[in-house]
């Protein structure tokens, strides 16, 4: 057996080896989907950016996966930490454009569909939790208890430590028991 | 006391099943997940017929920028912190990083042309009386205007502020305003940069144009060059003006010699003295016609080039900046640092803030979590704000750096060294004075802080929590 058939089989069992990757990957993708467009809807409080950055969160995050830097434990969190850093990022964005008049073209209209989830009961109400709930004790709430997460892992998500999560926590839920109304239905 | 708390623990678990169940209801409107292909982008066949490989993407690559700048990448062992200097009490401070870039001076290309000026009959508006009734606020702040705001610009001499009005993409005008808010004139133009307490140039829009007035005076002055609006005022009256091409980015540098021929790159930050303009170049091959950058497709080098303002010429040029609006670069009070955002491509988690030294092209890594904003706030301090402190000051640097706190998302520095942090979702900002502070209450969230030149007063532009576009122009005297 010649070097270069060996090197051939040593480069499709490589090749084997990153197929099964990719497809633990593609699992992770579609099982975590919706929760990861959920949670980026929740902190850009828009459709189409929350879309966006879905899928730039889970191209990220299987670049880095190709690249041997995935989670250490469970996915979920690790890609809302992505999603995080990138809704941010065009949160930023967005302001600085509100501001720096670079290219004066006209923001695009919402599209039907944006306009009709924008007057849905939900989304009403969701906007109203929104100005009762601080960001951070909104999304302290929501990746407690939407996405039952533990208090460890919303804090690497935040940036923060387990002690303030559960400080966030605390107030937000003591902020709903204040305001009943926002929750009954 | 044991059934207090178990009553708190039943109505928090209750509240927490009643938010949970509300979430819910978005469920209808989660669309389902796009083909993974989409993700994996194009897909191209193994010759073999085994396991399909995934073709390249464009994808920001910092590898290839260094090697085509000829950076050279140096690692430092850390051998201790060496830090000079106080550090003010606004966080906990950070440790140390091993990694230091080098970096090379390049020329910057520059694309020659006449700029004569032509008279111009005056394109402004005066007034006499306030656009929007200043309102009442809390006391420490005045509101001095309500409507759309996009940023302010203080004169230099502190006794005007240009207001540019109007939501984003829409129309504008900008209102000069005296500090007590009353109306002085309305100019119709994209944007202001005052030249001194009675001059200044505008960017118009219609038609397109640079125009130089006078506060007192109907006389105004244009000069040619397709401008797209952005103005970026340096600290002894000299500017750059973007222009607008596309597929490629010019400016011009306004300045005491009159308007320079058009050089490439985006102008992001002056030098506290004026003398140095930081530059990002970055490609445009991917993104010609679409009006914004594309920072996470564009191939090639991005770099930061350290300019000359009177005469373009590259002093240093270093890579791995992290490019778009949001540009973060601060030089440090005495012009000899200057600190920029990062992309740390091997953890998509974090970002890094980079410390150039202009001199000697050094630059200090800094692992700083996901970043706001930079602001310096003396000679010896580098203040980073941070969602997600992380890590590392780096051995040598000669600077300290501390985090602000987390319920912050601006922060803005005088020229006396007070620093001004707006407190997250709140309607207040913290006025942090050598250590002692002063909180005061503002009419909505959402602020864009500026100073006054001498830092006598700050200007906080207050949106509520749902509005996209601030309408609340604040004075604070603290």
């Amino acid at each position: 057996m010649t070097t270069l058939h060996l090197l051939g089989e040593r480069d499709l069992v490589i090749d084997e080896e990153r197929a099964v990757v990719r497809h633990e990957f593609e699992r992770i993708y579609y099982r975590t989907w919706p929760d990861v467009f959920r949670y980026a809807l929740t902190l850009l409080r828009h459709r189409e950016d929350a879309e966006d950055v879905t899928a730039e969160a889970f191209r990220r995050a299987l670049e880095s996966w190709d690249s041997g830097h995935g989670p250490q434990g469970d996915a979920l969190p690790w890609i809302f930490l992505i999603t995080r850093r990138i809704a941010i990022d065009r949160i930023r964005r967005r302001r600085l454009i509100g501001w720096i008049p670079l290219e004066r073209t006209p923001e695009p209209a919402d599209t039907a569909e944006e306009a009709a989830f924008v007057r849905s009961e939900v989304w009403i109400w969701f906007e109203q939790l929104c100005r009762v709930l601080p960001a951070q004790q909104r999304e302290a709430l929501l990746l407690r208890f939407q996405f039952d997460l533990c208090d460890a892992d919303a804090a690497k998500v935040m940036g923060t430590s387990a002690a303030n999560v559960r400080t966030k926590v605390s107030r937000g839920l003591a902020t709903l028991r204040q305001r009943p109304e926002v929750l009954d239905r | 006391m044991s059934d207090r708390i178990d009553k708190s623990l039943h109505d928090d678990h209750v509240v927490a099943q009643q938010l949970k169940a509300r979430m819910r209801e978005l469920d209808p409107y989660i669309p389902p997940a796009p083909p993974f292909r989409r993700i994996e982008g194009p897909v191209t066949g193994s010759p073999a017929g085994l396991p399909r490989e995934v073709a390249p993407r464009l994808r920001p690559n910092f590898g290839a920028p260094l090697a085509l700048v000829g950076v050279a990448v140096v690692v430092v062992l850390v051998v201790g912190s060496g830090l000079v200097g106080r550090r003010q009490d606004l966080g906990p401070a950070v440790s140390s990083s091993p990694t230091a870039t080098g970096s090379v001076a390049v020329p910057t290309p520059t694309v020659p042309v006449s700029t004569p000026t032509v008279p111009v009959s005056t394109p402004t508006v005066p007034v006499s009386t306030p656009t929007h009734p200043p309102a009442s606020a809390s006391p420490g702040s005045q509101v001095l205007l309500t409507g759309p705001v996009q940023h302010v610009a203080w004169s230099p001499g502190g006794t005007k502020i240009a207001v540019v009005e109007g939501a984003s993409g829409g129309p504008s005008s900008v209102l000069i305003i005296g500090v007590d808010g009353t109306t002085i004139r309305t100019v119709n133009a994209l944007d202001l940069a005052w030249i001194d307490d009675s001059s200044y140039v505008t960017i118009a829009g219609n038609p397109p144009g640079i125009i130089v007035g006078h506060v007192g005076s109907s006389a105004a002055e244009m000069m040619p060059g397709n401008v797209s609006g952005f103005i970026l005022a340096g600290p002894t009256g000299d500017m750059a003006l973007t222009l607008s091409e596309t597929g490629s980015n010019h400016y011009m540098v306004w300045g005491a010699a009159g308007l320079s021929d058009p050089r490439d790159g985006v102008p992001v930050a002056f030098s506290p003295d004026g003398a140095l303009l930081a530059v990002v170049h970055y490609p445009r091959a991917c993104c010609a016609g679409l009006p914004s950058p594309a920072p996470t497709t564009a191939p090639g080098p991005t770099t930061l080039d350290i300019v000359r303002a009177d005469t373009g010429e590259s002093v240093r040029v270093t890579a791995d900046v992290s490019w778009g609006y949001g540009a973060l670069v601060s030089f440090s009070p005495d012009g000899r640092l200057v600190a920029f955002r990062m992309d740390a491509k091997d953890q998509e988690s974090l970002e890094r803030v980079g410390v150039l030294d202009v001199a000697s092209g050094k630059v200090w890594i800094v692992d700083a979590g996901t970043v706001w904003s930079l602001a310096w706030t003396d000679d010896s301090h580098l203040l980073i704000l941070s969602q997600s402190p992380a890590t590392s000051t780096p051995a040598g640097l000669p600077v300290t750096i501390s985090y602000a706190p987390q319920d912050v998302d601006e922060v803005a520095v005088s020229s006396r060294g007070d620093v001004a942090m707006p407190r997250h979702d709140a309607s207040q900002v913290v006025i942090d004075r050598a250590g002692t502070q002063e909180t005061i209450d503002l009419p909505g969230t959402r602020h864009d802080l500026t100073w006054s030149p001498d830092g006598s007063a700050l200007i906080a532009i207050c949106a509520d929590n749902t509005s996209q576009t601030p309408d609340e122009v604040v004075l604070i005297r603290p």
